[in-house]
């Protein structure tokens, strides 16, 4: 009886059906990172511009790619919904996004030195090196976290890792080894792909077009 | 000697639950429809498990006590029927809402 008056597991049974029981959700970001691991690697053979430009095309294909299986195969088993404005979805979206942006904001900002970065005095030098990207690597992580329990969707919390760390280890492999292909990352985005796929073939299997009565 | 007459007091909220949610497969689809603007019969059927014929039933219960509202339509060539809470409806879920945690609170462990 509890189970059934928990809105708030409610709430969560219907965002995972609509946005995360398919997999594709996982497919797409999965591709994306892997598409920056080898960011570095096109911007050297195309230059900076043509290459955020190649960036953007292949990202919007891939949201057609994902967009066109969600209409074609997901919608027609599990039908659709519109989300409400409810309370928890709305605050968590508004937190999630803020945080995302924020971070975003700060990275770009000392990336491209409009704000200096931390001086750390009596820090250790691997973390003076690292700093931002450390920081970076720990809200990604606490961001992933916030969104798997918000959302009740546990592979995010895995995601969180694995984004984090991925970006720091190629990171570090760049500066060290003079390694610009982000094998870590590409490591991450595949087994994103890998969970995608596997969560959609069993979606497939677990929703099969519904036999609907005249 | 001590009454053997039930203590009805305890037994009043109980008895004054909404019968039209208070059947399980209702009080899903009404549990269900509460934390959204609107579902299609589909996404229902998928997420309360409910056969075709058994959510119409139930369905067709809730619209006649004015508790959804039920737009037929066409997706394509299919028709496809979208289900929402009305205002009657949502205010209904929230008083048996809070008469059933008040009753349950009440319970001894």
């Amino acid at each position: 009886m509890s189970q059934q008056m928990s809105i708030r597991e409610a709430e969560r049974r219907v965002f995972r059906l609509a946005a995360f029981q398919d997999g594709w959700w996982d497919i797409l970001f999965g591709s994306e990172l892997i598409m920056l691991s080898i960011y570095p690697i096109t911007r050297r053979a195309f230059g900076p511009v043509w290459n955020l430009a190649l960036f953007l095309a292949a990202l919007a294909l891939l949201l057609i790619v994902v967009y066109a299986a969600k209409r074609s195969f997901v919608a027609p088993r599990i039908g659709q919904v519109k989300l409400g404005p409810n309370r928890s979805v709305r605050l968590g979206r508004t937190v999630g996004v803020t945080i995302f942006v924020a971070t975003f904001i700060f990275f770009i900002l000392t990336l491209t030195r409009t704000i200096t970065e931390p001086a750390w005095p009596g820090a250790p030098a691997w973390f003076r090196n690292y700093d931002v990207d450390i920081l970076f690597t720990l809200v990604i992580i606490g961001f992933f976290h916030f969104l798997g329990a918000i959302y009740g969707i546990t592979r995010l919390h895995l995601y969180g890792w694995l984004m984090g760390l991925g970006n720091l280890a190629s990171t570090i492999l760049e500066h060290e080894a003079g390694i610009i292909f982000h094998w870590p990352m590409l490591l991450a985005g595949a087994t994103m792909i890998v969970i995608g796929v596997v969560l959609f073939s069993r979606f497939l299997r677990d929703y099969p077009l519904p036999v609907l009565e005249a | 000697m001590t009454s053997l007459e039930p203590d009805t007091n305890e037994l009043h909220p109980l008895a004054d639950l909404d019968r039209t949610i208070h059947s399980p497969a209702r009080l899903m689809v009404m549990t269900y429809l509460y934390v959204v603007e609107s579902a299609d019969f589909v996404f229902l059927m998928q997420l309360t498990g409910l056969t075709w014929g058994n959510l119409s039933t139930h369905l067709t219960k809730l619209e006649e006590a004015g508790y959804v509202a039920l737009e037929k339509g066409y997706k394509g060539k299919k028709p496809n029927t979208t289900v929402s809470l009305t205002e009657a409806g949502r205010a209904a879920f929230k008083v048996y809402k809070n008469g059933m945690q008040a009753v349950l609170n009440e319970l001894p462990d």
